[in-house]
């Protein structure tokens, strides 16, 4: 069990820190997700994790125990970069054996160990190739199976697929699940790509600005989002997030945001939520689960602004006035621009968030 | 990772060498300033305790050392100092402008194979005195011996390959798409190439001109080679007083010496930046 | 590679002005004008810069030719030949028909004491086969070069990298330094032979600083092997500063990646500098050595100042004994077979020292 106690770091002549007082644990065996855009200290977190920068301030704790002080070397861990960083002027085997040989392990181990990480990774053929004449997949398999070779207890890996093409990713994604699954690794993973972070993680740690904002399981995260900023992060397109004061029209509730109103479906707001201008609430509804409607049954209404045809689906934007939503409708959708647009929503599917951006304990309940 | 601090031996380390580099130039300028008791003085004298300048004005002026009871100055190098001046700048403004010229050439219209940068290098591989022979036959038979004119192409010559593929990296290294743009707003290709091109290599510009220059000013065997009564650069003056000599004026020839360094260390200091790549012929680029 | 400096027979009658006077700038005329030379296909042969290189370059028809380029896009392209027109003229005159005149020079028994060179007697590879057969001294100067290439570049090397280590390393004053250490570079060679005559005397402060830490003076500049010493020392402090500029430079365009990944995998500083950080430098330091062994093969100045070459032979490198050859003995149709020997030899070492890193050095250059 790896522990992230309060890490800060700050770096000389920036104002921000790039990480702010991070915690976060990481239970053996598990795959955890450090999802965030770039430059939000996920890298940052990482290498304080493997030993090359040190925290301003927190600690590292594996066990219980602060390894701040432990060298790099005997930390216990793999980092697999971006940029694979593949030693280019050796071949793959040297590869391979490079974490084993620098510590000098004995020939017969080196020579197991490598024909074991071979197979697993299906470089038996490619082991005396150079690694300057390699692919970006196949070298991502040699910075993988040079990590694993030094078998560490905690597998750090940045952006690992990023820098591969389309294709190669969704195969590497599954190689990635299946050696984690074999090995029982615990991995702490770093993307910028949520699909990547859903689909190989057990949980996700969202960062933002070098905060932790929410840590949750995979399966919950999109489903429950806990604050504004995951929603707005999560989905493609996110969350469609409207903040206002809510207030009652003729016996139905609306939130109203810059003059435009927005009805919620019919039910009762929780009790902790109070009416009225000055009164100030996030509440939102994924694109997925907005629905063309009739007029008469709309619980908001607008104007075509936009069509962009996806191949599955589309995604349309509809404005009015001051308030712009995005809807994934059918992809036979045909809509002129400008065309009035009714939409409609489950109450299920309405979340609400106080005015901090935080998730409200009570949803929208039937009434 | 951070870099780490220097260890104490590392620092003496660090200290010797600086020591051994700049001592040599420490030695030649403190004989500048030796008075003529000093030059050759065993044991060797580092600092001088009386300073002077009369070595300069020696330079300048063949009869000033004569205060000291020193004679056998019999040239001024003044000569030798507008020479040397004449020669390098003409060739220099020269070499660096067809350069730039073929260098917008090479970088934009055509596409020189592999091989080109090793043609390059071949040309500045070849044992000068063998280049140097050729010339002097040329030039008996064009009267341009003994002439700066004939100086100048020689320079001219053997710089202008430098000068063309210095350049060129620095063109190489804007995107096309600038000049382009240029041209869109009316102007035409060549106009382009002047007004947008060459501002923007501005220092590569400024850094070739200068090593073009150091060449130029440094060159000793064709000014010696070619010249007889008429032309003169400092390099071959230097060698004359040493010759003439027997290399006992030690001062005045230090002072020379340091009067033709002098420019290059200061000049050399703001194109620090581009040297590696002028020295390498473009294959290191910073 | 050779081919690049035999002469090429469509070259020699395009010479417009043999007189060596500075040639008519073309690049003053109206561009639009209808340029002969761009239609010529002989002009279209003359893209290149430098010595003789369109061999190597163009060795396909002009590409107007092979693949018709619209209208609009070949009309650049015939302005673009038009501006490297007026360097190869100078190349040309300047350059190129010299270095013809001393290869065909090279193959006669000419001497300006005896004949014009019209009437020397063409002799074919004598005077090759006099040097590598016959002149002990050209091959012993041969040998004396590459021994001191191979000296002074493994001491230039070790001292540069070990500067370039050092400057890797933070301290006070680094900006300073880096310029300091940079110094040699820019003085002139004959200034550097000058001052290193003074620095060998017998009575001159390397003796004196000898003396101070207990050791015997030597007349340095006196006896062979020692004059071999100093010009080495001398070589070696003027041009220390190039390896070490290049190899810092080399040092810091390194990866930072890689030099993690090994950390982290356990390995040494010391593992870490000679197994990931040293493989990615062989193109860097390969240039070094190639810049550096051409210019030990032009050394002039500096020994001419510092020895003569002697005492006796015993530091005349190549380039000193074909100067003596030409300009002492006027021999020169000797010396033009020496001098492209030489050329012949350097750039057969240049090639061989470019093959291994001549991959990684084109990936680098892009």
């Amino acid at each position: 069990m790896i522990e992230l106690v309060k890490l800060t770091k700050e770096y000389p002549g920036a104002g921000v820190p790039a990480v702010d007082d991070l915690s976060l644990r990481v239970e053996d065996g598990e795959t955890i997700a450090l999802l965030g855009p770039s430059g939000c200290g996920k890298s940052s977190t990482l290498n304080m994790i493997a030993g090359l920068e040190r925290p301003t301030s927190g600690d590292v704790r594996v066990d219980g125990r602060s390894i701040l002080d432990v060298a790099i070397e005997k930390r216990g861990v793999g980092l697999v970069f971006q940029d694979y960083a593949v030693f280019s002027s050796m071949t793959v085997r040297r590869n391979l054996a490079f974490g084993l040989e620098v510590r000098h392990a004995p020939k017969e181990r080196v020579r197991e160990a490598i024909a074991k990480t071979a197979k697993l990774l299906g470089l038996e053929a490619k082991l005396d190739v150079k690694a300057s004449r390699l692919g970006g997949s196949e070298l991502q398999r040699v910075a993988i199976g040079r990590t694993l070779v030094a078998e560490p207890s905690l597998l750090l890996l940045d952006e690992p697929l990023s820098n591969l093409e389309a294709e190669a990713r969704l195969a590497m994604r599954q190689e990635l699940r299946r050696l984690r699954q074999e090995l029982g690794l615990t991995i702490v993973y770093v993307t910028h790509d949520q699909v990547e972070a859903l689909s190989l993680a057990d949980r996700v740690a969202i960062m933002h600005c070098g905060r932790l904002i929410e840590t949750e399981k995979t399966s919950v995260v999109v489903e429950r989002p806990q604050t504004v900023l995951v929603a707005q992060f999560l989905g493609a397109p996110p969350m469609n997030v409207l903040s206002g004061f809510f207030h009652e029209i003729s016996g139905r509730l609306a939130l109203r945001q810059g003059g435009a109103d927005f009805f919620l479906p019919p039910g009762r707001l929780p009790a902790e939520v109070k009416l009225g201008g000055g009164r100030h609430y996030f509440c939102g509804a994924r694109p997925e689960d907005l629905h063309l409607t009739s007029p008469e049954k709309a619980l908001f209404s607008g104007a075509a602004a936009g069509l962009e045809r996806r191949g599955g689906d589309s995604v349309l934007d509809v404005v009015s006035g001051a308030v712009e939503l995005k809807v994934v409708v059918a992809p036979s959708t045909n809509l002129d621009l400008g065309s009035p647009v009714h939409l409609t929503v489950d109450r299920e599917q309405i979340h609400l968030f106080d005015s901090s951006g935080r998730r409200l304990p009570n949803q929208l309940t039937a009434a | 990772m951070p870099a780490r601090p220097l260890q104490l031996w590392q620092g003496l380390l660090l200290a010797l060498m600086l020591a051994a580099t700049l001592f040599p130039v420490f030695w030649l300028t403190m004989t500048a300033v030796k008075p003529p008791i000093d030059w050759n003085a065993s044991p060797a004298v580092w600092i001088p305790k009386e300073p002077t300048l009369i070595n300069f004005q020696t330079l300048f002026d063949p009869d000033a050392i004569r205060a000291y009871g020193v004679g056998g100055v019999s040239q001024a190098a003044t000569k030798a100092v507008f020479g040397s001046l004449l020669a390098s700048i003409v060739s220099t403004a020269v070499s660096v402008g067809l350069g730039l010229i073929s260098a917008i050439g090479l970088s934009r219209y055509s596409t020189p194979g592999r091989a080109t940068p090793l043609v390059i290098l071949s040309g500045r591989m070849f044992p000068p005195a063998a280049i140097a022979v050729p010339f002097v036959i040329i030039f008996s038979l064009t009267n341009l011996m003994d002439t700066y004119t004939g100086l100048i192409a020689v320079y001219i010559a053997v710089t202008l390959p430098f000068s063309t593929w210095m350049l060129k990296s620095f063109v190489d290294e804007l995107p096309r798409e600038i000049e382009e743009a240029a041209m869109l707003d009316g102007k035409s290709r060549l106009r382009a190439h002047f007004t947008v091109t060459v501002p923007l290599i501005k220092g590569g510009l400024f850094a070739t001109t200068m090593l073009v220059f150091i060449l130029n000013w440094s060159e000793y065997m064709f000014a010696q080679v070619l010249s007889n009564t008429r032309l003169a650069t400092i390099p071959v003056q230097l060698v004359k007083y040493v010759t003439a000599t027997a290399g006992t004026l030690y001062g005045v020839q230090a002072a020379l010496a340091v009067a033709a360094m002098a420019p290059l260390i200061a000049g050399g200091f703001f194109i620090q930046s581009h040297l590696a790549r002028g020295l390498t012929f473009g294959a290191i680029k910073k | 590679m050779t081919s690049a400096l035999q002469p090429d027979a469509d070259l020699t009658p395009a010479d417009p002005a043999p007189d060596g006077r500075k040639p008519q700038n073309p690049a003053t005329e109206d561009p639009t004008a209808e340029d002969p030379t761009t239609e010529d296909p002989a002009g279209a042969s003359l893209t290149a810069q430098g010595p003789a290189s369109e061999a190597d370059l163009r060795p396909a028809a002009p590409p107007s030719v092979a693949s018709r380029p619209p209208k609009a896009q070949r009309k650049p392209r015939v302005q673009g030949r038009f501006f490297t027109v007026p360097g190869q003229i100078v190349s040309l005159v300047v350059l190129i028909m010299p270095l013809l005149v001393a290869l065909y020079m090279s193959f006669t028994d000419w001497s300006p004491t005896r004949s014009s060179l019209r009437d020397a007697a063409f002799t074919g590879l004598d005077n090759y086969k006099e040097l590598l057969v016959y002149d002990d001294r050209f091959v012993e100067a041969v040998l004396r070069t590459l021994f001191l290439a191979v000296t002074s570049l493994s001491l230039e090397f070790v001292l540069g990298l070990t500067l370039a280590v050092l400057f890797l390393r933070t301290f006070r004053g680094k900006r300073f330094l880096f310029s300091a250490f940079l110094t040699p570079m820019m003085v002139l060679p004959v200034v550097v032979g000058y001052t290193f005559w003074m620095l060998f005397q017998a009575n001159g402060p390397i003796n004196q600083i000898l003396h101070l830490i207990g050791l015997a003076g030597v007349e340095w500049l006196k006896s062979s092997n020692l004059a071999f010493a100093a010009v080495v020392v001398t070589e070696v402090w003027h041009w220390t500063p190039l390896f070490f500029l290049i190899l810092l430079s080399g040092l810091n365009s390194v990866p930072e990646n890689p030099v993690r990944a090994a950390v982290i995998l356990g390995a040494s500083p010391r593992q870490v500098f000679w197994k990931v950080v040293f493989p990615m430098l062989r193109p860097v330091v390969a240039v070094a050595f190639v810049v550096r062994a051409m210019e030990v093969v032009k050394i002039f100045d500096e020994v001419f100042l510092l020895t003569r070459g002697g005492p006796g032979s015993s530091t005349e490198t190549v380039s000193l004994y074909i100067y003596k050859l030409a300009f002492n003995d006027f021999q020169l149709a000797y010396g033009a077979a020496a001098a492209f020997l030489t050329l012949t030899g350097s750039l057969i070492m240049v090639h061989l020292l470019l093959t291994p890193v001549r991959d990684q050095l084109m990936e680098n250059g892009r």
